[in-house]
């Protein structure tokens, strides 16, 4: 096998919604796939070239002490690392208390930094692999009732552009996803989600083969960002 | 801040035990374990920007 064939991708929330369909998209394409995943116990991948462990990702102090130990396991090339995990808490700011706005800044952005940061000593040794985020519509412009939502997926942008920025010379490239709205599980806990019709939300395998398409480009291109949208924008109050 | 006004950052080097350590500008250290940088394979040369 060629190092395509061979090589692990790490994707964070992989047990759901969009880092699932990575995930399934990633195995498909004959890579192994390394999940980090809040609750180890739900696994619909059910893949031998799959295994998940996990992790806290809105708790950052345990987080780094956490990744050293999933790093020290990986004896295979990392293709890419795709930073997924994502939380939402959506409402007037009123009405998000300080847990909230901790759990969404920690999720969706603060633990890709941590995470980022503890495999990039091995990215930068191995010269080539990818960094990708899972952003947001909502890192593009501020919407009611998405304060901190918005600011960590804006956070998340900010710390990508400047990331590879850093990367380049290693040859460590690093893009940006921004779905609109998808039609997954993370709508379960709001009071809203897309409309029900097929062209009101996009699928979150859209996403996966967005994925793909970064991950293949050329090794001298990198995808540095890329918006995907529904055709008709519908959203529902539950 | 633009990195000619960043505070010059000191890169990494092996302690006595093996782990790679990454000065950072506050005065603490990122380490990558022992175990983990042998496992990795990671060098000093590994830990530069």
């Amino acid at each position: 096998m060629n190092i395509a064939e061979k090589s692990l991708i790490v994707i964070s929330g992989s047990n759901s919604g969009i880092g699932l369909a990575m995930a399934r998209e990633m195995l498909d394409r004959r890579h192994a796939v390394l999940g980090l995943v809040q609750d180890a116990k739900r696994d619909p991948v059910q893949h031998p070239d799959y295994r998940q462990e996990q992790v806290d990702m809105s708790d950052p102090d345990s987080l780094q002490t956490r990744i050293m130990e999933i790093l020290r396991g990986i004896d295979v090339p990392v293709r890419a690392l795709v930073n997924n995990a994502g939380v939402g808490r959506m409402g007037f700011l009123e009405q998000l208390s300080v847990s909230d706005l901790q759990v969404v800044m920690n999720t969706n952005f603060l633990s890709h930094a941590i995470v980022t940061r503890a495999f990039l000593p091995l990215l930068k040794r191995q010269g080539y692999g990818d960094i990708v985020f899972t952003g947001s519509e909502s890192a593009l412009s501020g919407t009611r009732q998405g304060s901190v939502y918005c600011a960590s997926k804006f956070a998340i942008r900010g710390f990508a552009q400047a990331l590879r920025e850093e990367c380049g010379k290693a040859n460590v490239r690093v893009s940006l996803i921004n779905p609109g709205a998808a039609r997954t599980p993370f709508f379960d806990d709001l009071h809203f989600e897309p409309g029900e019709g097929a062209d009101e939300a996009i699928a979150p395998e859209d996403v996966a083969a967005v994925l793909a398409m970064a991950l293949e480009a050329r090794p001298g291109t990198v995808l540095d960002e890329i918006n995907l949208s529904p055709l008709h924008k519908v959203w529902r109050r539950k | 801040m633009t990195r000619d006004s960043a505070t010059p950052l000191r890169y990494a080097q092996n302690d006595e035990v093996g782990a790679l350590r990454y000065a950072q500008n506050d005065g603490g250290e990122f380490v990558i374990p022992r175990p983990v940088a042998e496992s990795l394979r990671l060098a000093v040369r590994d830990a530069t920007i």
